[in-house]
């Protein structure tokens, strides 16, 4: 006591040392630190916490339409309270897996790409039935939900779905005299048309090894212009003719207009800055390029895709319960609150989303104005669904690595005097190298 | 004259050399120091200018939009003080496990000594790809998941192999004859360690400081893994959450990798000098 008071007098007396203020220092900035684990356990024991994994909460012009969704929910209820868990889309799928492999999945609610969901249906089996939640809205899933039924039962609900048409900038079109395509070859030459290089671009296409994730989201298309698939069941199909064909079209769309070698964030701003004249994308590029510049998205329209048969993907990135969660019951009052007809039409509204889960407009009028006022939606409805499942075969599961086999082999066909015949052949027996692992 | 002109030869023979030398080491540095430098340079001009076409190499004048967007968006800050707070339980922990470590690998003998500093090393040679799952499942069934003091002790663990050796070959370089008359003044092998070893091995100890911290503050693969809350993310994670779907804001990340970089800069421009002595200690003893 005495020392301590000697101790207290000198310290009174001379004013803090260095040494007591360093560790003051260390103090706060730890107690900072720690502070919202201390404050996430009161919370907690209020209400019981269900965690939704997912990516949205990262989203620029979505993780707001998606946070008014939990706050309802949260307003709704006393017995549960939803709270974001997860990581950004880039990589979202490599840690769902790593969680799966390490025996479950740390959420009750999954928010999934369509491979991601696939795998959790049938691979690791941790999807539990929505059956009971489609009975009680009395709605019916739209058709693209067939992949996500196993033996007779769903076992996941639409939140996000995503199809691919031709995004474009009218003004820039009316500029140059020209209309959206409606053939390949005339996709290559309005793209020629529209390009001014290096102050303005065709078309945006990511084309960078480096943005990975998202060349391969819009190269996956390409098999579909002359009506390919990538893989028949465990049978890889990369040097068929019809993908060879749908490649060398984007081939020369690169030559004719693309920013060569740039970040897949750089081709983004300079569509938003008004110097790209299309993309082939899906629809929330319509609200990427709202949020980056509002001043461009009443230049924004859609067409069909530049084919005859007008395919494009379609990707559903389902809800789903996970059997695994301790509250299965609440992670279904979850889905089923975000089911609902008036929860859906304002979520869509908000975020633009243009396709509903079920036939949304026959239950919603709001919904229905919503969509009658959205002139640039006629393309990415005109375009024909197919699931990824469809043409990806048994490699579905193992998605990235073919996809990556592909733009490894496709890179060389790019450079000077490259043929993506030879490209092909080489990714085709690296794939069926694949095919004897899976 | 008769000596300037062999002067004057021995500087035409040298010259080629030493034009190579300085081509090297231009070359060099410019391909390391470019990236960091578009970085700075697309981080602080308007963006318009970075995509631009041929794209400037001087600042044609100055935005600070990205860092404005960066620090109103995003919880910059307490990234960066979680991150500080992982790497110095990180550093505290490596140097309380190294220090004993080195100290039984360099001076004591025990049977099976130089196949625990070759065990070390093996533990040095599998990817953290390959055990992450298995490290997420064990965490799991301790209920350490979402815990930075968990997360310190695995940055830790995968730190203190290279550590050891580092600190080890310091340890080397004592000579044995002050640590001799030590124990003949009355030391033992236990309190030689504090008195002699440590004041001695100073720079060792400040160069595996510096890795512990480093290691712990760029390291992304298991925390991405095993911290999925939000609001204990460290810098990295936070910087990670800026690469969205569909887009990125290109100039807000660079500007987060300026903020990201410039606490470890200045820290290690503080102790550089230590470093490299730490680094080198014990390779010329003999």
């Amino acid at each position: 006591m005495a020392t301590s008071e000697a101790t207290g007098r000198t310290g009174a007396s001379r004013g803090p040392s260095r040494r007591r203020f360093l560790s003051g220092a260390a103090a706060l900035g730890a107690s900072a630190a720690l502070a919202p684990l201390a404050a996430g356990r009161v919370r907690a024991q209020e209400r019981k916490t269900l965690k939704l994994m997912s990516w949205e909460q990262f989203q620029p012009g979505e993780k707001d339409g998606w946070n008014a969704v939990l706050d309802k929910f949260n307003q709704s209820q006393s017995q549960y309270k939803v709270e974001w868990t997860g990581w950004p889309a880039s990589q979202y799928a490599s840690n769902v897996v790593i969680q799966a492999q390490a025996g479950g999945i740390d959420a009750d609610i999954l928010m999934a790409m369509p491979d991601l969901a696939a795998q959790t249906i049938r691979k690791f089996k941790f999807a539990e039935p929505l059956d009971p939640i489609v009975a009680d809205l009395g709605i019916t899933p739209s058709g693209g939900h067939a992949f996500l039924k196993q033996d007779g039962k769903l076992y996941g609900l639409s939140a996000i779905d995503v199809n691919f048409a031709l995004v474009y900038n009218k003004a820039l079109f009316e500029k140059a005299g020209v209309k959206p395509a409606t053939s390949a070859d005339e996709w290559v030459e309005t793209t020629a048309k529209l390009t001014d290089r290096p102050n303005q671009f065709g078309i945006a296409l990511t084309n960078t090894i480096a943005d990975g994730g998202e060349w391969w989201f819009q190269l996956q298309n390409f098999c579909l212009p002359y009506d390919g698939k990538w893989a028949e069941g465990k049978t890889p199909l990369a040097n068929s003719e019809a993908t060879v064909k749908g490649l060398e079209l984007w081939k020369r769309l690169y030559e004719a207009g693309v920013p060569q070698g740039t970040a897949q964030g750089a081709i983004m701003k300079l569509a938003a800055d008004g110097r790209v004249a299309q993309a082939f994308g899906v629809n929330p590029t319509v609200v990427v390029l709202r949020a980056t510049n509002p001043d461009i998205y009443p230049n924004l329209l859609s067409a069909a895709p530049p084919w005859a048969s007008r395919r494009s993907l379609d990707r559903i990135h389902p809800l789903m319960a996970l059997n695994t969660s301790k509250n299965v019951e609440g992670a279904m009052d979850f889905i089923k609150f975000a089911m609902q007809p008036d929860i859906m039409a304002e979520l869509m509204e908000t975020n633009l989303y243009v396709i509903p889960p079920y036939d949304l407009a026959a239950k919603s009028e709001k919904f229905k104005a919503f969509l009658a006022d959205k002139p640039w939606v006629s393309g990415f409805n005109e375009a024909k669904q197919v699931s990824p499942i469809d043409v990806m075969g048994d490699f579905a599961y193992v998605d990235d690595q073919f996809g990556r086999i592909i733009m490894q082999n496709f890179q060389r066909a790019l450079q000077p005097g490259g043929s993506v015949k030879a490209a092909m052949d080489a990714a085709q027996r690296q794939l069926e190298g694949l095919a004897a692992r899976i | 004259m008769s000596v300037a002109a062999p002067s004057a030869r021995r500087r035409r023979r040298i010259a080629p050399v030493e034009i190579l030398r300085v081509a090297a080491i231009v070359i060099v540095c410019a391909v390391v120091f470019f990236p960091v430098y578009w970085m700075l340079l697309s981080a602080i001009q308007p963006t318009e200018y970075s995509l631009s076409y041929p794209p400037p190499l001087v600042p044609k004048g100055f935005n600070w939009a990205a860092y404005a967007q960066l620090f109103a968006d995003k919880p910059i800050g307490r990234w960066l003080v979680t991150s500080i707070f992982v790497a110095l339980l990180v550093v505290a922990a490596t140097l309380l496990l190294v220090i004993p470590a080195a100290y039984a690998l360099s001076r004591l003998h025990w049977t099976g000594r130089s196949a625990f500093g070759l065990m070390l090393l093996f533990t040095q040679m599998m990817p953290a790809a390959v055990v992450v799952a298995p490290v997420l499942a064990l965490y799991r069934a301790f209920g350490w998941t979402d815990n930075l003091v968990a997360l310190a002790l695995l940055h830790t663990a995968f730190v203190v192999p290279l550590c050891v050796w580092v600190l080890k070959s310091s340890f080397d370089a004592i000579p044995k004859e002050i640590v001799e008359a030590a124990l003949i003044d009355g030391c033992n092998r236990l309190s030689v360690l504090p008195r002699i070893f440590l004041p001695l091995a100073k720079p060792g100890l400040v160069a595996v400081s510096v890795i512990a911290f480093f290691a712990s503050w760029n390291e992304y693969l298991f925390a991405s893994t095993l911290i999925v809350r939000n609001e204990l993310y460290t810098a990295s994670l936070g910087i990670a959450t800026l690469m969205t779907q569909l887009d990125t804001p290109l100039f807000v990340l660079m500007a987060a990798g300026v903020v990201f970089s410039v606490m470890p800069v200045l820290f290690y421009m503080a102790i550089q000098r230590h470093v490299l002595r730490g680094l080198t200690a014990g390779s010329v003893k003999g």
